[in-house]
């Protein structure tokens, strides 16, 4: 008789634990493979001229060759976004000469002049042209300008000279970065 | 301050296009049956991926996505479900292969540990570090018991800093989150949301939104290791329990023959 209870006690916890751990019986686990990425600033300079080659495109300048004082040259710089987020768009102009004796030298900005596009590029004061507006992706700015002419008083040192344009375009991410082109942090540094 | 930025000097690479982050809302839809777990919308990354709105972020960005957690099995009387991150590893949890593309486990975990996440269940704060690290979400977290057509919501904030450089461009990061459910079938009451629907909104009645056709991933494993040993422990404690009691009946039984002796 006390075996029995004994069997009746045991088989009692077990039952009740038994049946607190099975209530659960179905588990299933899944994963989710989650991604953060990050975007990105990309330009390009077109340096078209008004000259197309022959296979109709523009033909770009850089360099102005046998020059006379008072030459003018189409030259047509803009930019254009080519990556997918809105970029302020800032250029600089650099002018230089190689002269005939090999030397090369950095010129005043008169010696070249441009007919600049201040409708849209505003001179910053500090050597660069801000375009007035954001730039969307795929978006190209108008023309920073659409000649350049030498000046009429080169002396004869740039005789046989060659004279270069040298532009350098930057751009810097539109989001989280103030309201306009001048509010704008995060230039390349030079 | 560092920001994205770029100098072209004359004429500078063509970087192709992506397509911008759309609005989708994120969503997990424990269905039982076949399909388990079923992660909507996914993305072009990954057919799980939950990120939908974590994507092309800029230095300076406080993004947030709100990803709905819901229970539409119909077989069971409700589901506890619980949510875990894991680690990226070169073997035991590789990268998936469009993140592996131009990420190595290092790389990647070296952008991630740029970011800041925050991860709200309903409003309680489950997790907060850099998405390399799973934080709070080391082990599992229970989000709820739900009862058919009733969930909760993780909010997930994630922060740039204004401080990120260039090398920072057009990096990719994956974050595996681990959702484990428990379905029960027993007399348990369950209120909703009173009781058993911790978390449920709209009184656990909530329906859940147009399902995806087909986008989720689902894969078994009826039986995780924890349940298996919990019921491998009630087991053992229950043994235990029964040979205590023969000991202490067959003292007892000891002591009244020594008594009548």
């Amino acid at each position: 008789m006390k075996k029995q209870k004994l069997l009746a006690l045991g088989l009692s916890l077990l039952a009740v634990a038994m049946v607190g751990g099975t209530s659960a019986f179905f588990v299933t686990s899944d994963r989710a493979h989650n991604v953060i990425t990050t975007s990105g600033v990309a330009i390009e300079l077109i340096e078209d001229t008004n000259q197309t080659g022959v296979d109709g495109r523009p033909i770009p300048l850089t360099n102005i060759e046998d020059a006379h004082p008072g030459d003018s040259y189409s030259k047509i710089p803009q930019v254009k976004n080519v990556d997918e987020g809105e970029v302020w768009v800032r250029i600089k102009v650099g002018r230089g000469a190689k002269l005939d004796n090999g030397d090369e030298i950095t010129i005043s900005d008169n010696s070249i002049s441009a007919n600049y596009n201040t409708r849209n590029w505003l001179n910053g004061g500090d050597g660069y042209y801000y375009y007035y507006r954001a730039l969307k992706a795929g978006e190209t700015t108008e023309p920073l300008f659409t000649e350049v002419t030498l000046a009429n008083e080169l002396s004869n040192t740039y005789n046989g000279a060659t004279f270069s344009l040298d532009l350098q375009a930057e751009a810097v991410q539109v989001a989280n970065n103030g309201l306009s082109v001048y509010d704008a942090e995060g230039w390349p540094e030079e | 301050m560092k920001k994205f930025s770029i100098i072209v000097l004359l004429f500078s690479l063509i970087f192709l296009f992506a397509p911008n982050a759309s609005a989708l809302n994120s969503a997990v839809y424990f269905e039982g049956g076949a399909d388990n777990f079923v992660f909507y919308p996914g993305s072009e990354w990954n057919e799980t991926d939950l990120f939908d709105g974590f994507k092309s972020a800029m230095p300076g960005d406080k993004l947030t996505e709100t990803v709905k957690v819901r229970n539409t099995a119909p077989e069971y009387d409700y589901v506890k479900i619980y949510l875990r991150a894991e680690a990226h590893d070169e073997s035991a949890n590789p990268l998936s292969d469009s993140v592996a593309e131009t990420e190595t486990v290092a790389t990647m975990s070296d952008f991630l540990a740029q970011l800041t996440m925050r991860v709200y269940n309903g409003g309680e704060l489950v997790y907060n570090a850099t998405p390399d690290q799973t934080d709070g979400l080391s082990s599992n977290v229970l989000l709820g018991e739900f009862v058919e057509g009733a969930g909760t919501t993780l909010t997930i904030e994630l922060e740039v800093p204004k401080t990120l450089g260039n090398e920072y461009m057009h990096r990719s990061g994956e974050v595996d989150w681990i959702f484990t459910a428990e379905g029960y079938v027993d007399d348990k009451p369950c209120n909703c949301p009173s009781c058993c629907c911790q978390n449920c909104e709209s009184g656990g009645n909530t329906q859940p939104e147009q399902l995806p056709d087909g986008t989720g991933q689902s894969a078994n494993s009826p039986f995780t290791f924890d349940s298996v040993f919990g019921y491998a422990l009630i087991l053992v404690l229950s043994l235990l329990g029964l040979m205590a009691s023969v000991i202490v009946i067959r003292k007892l039984k000891q002591k009244a023959n020594l008594k009548n002796e």
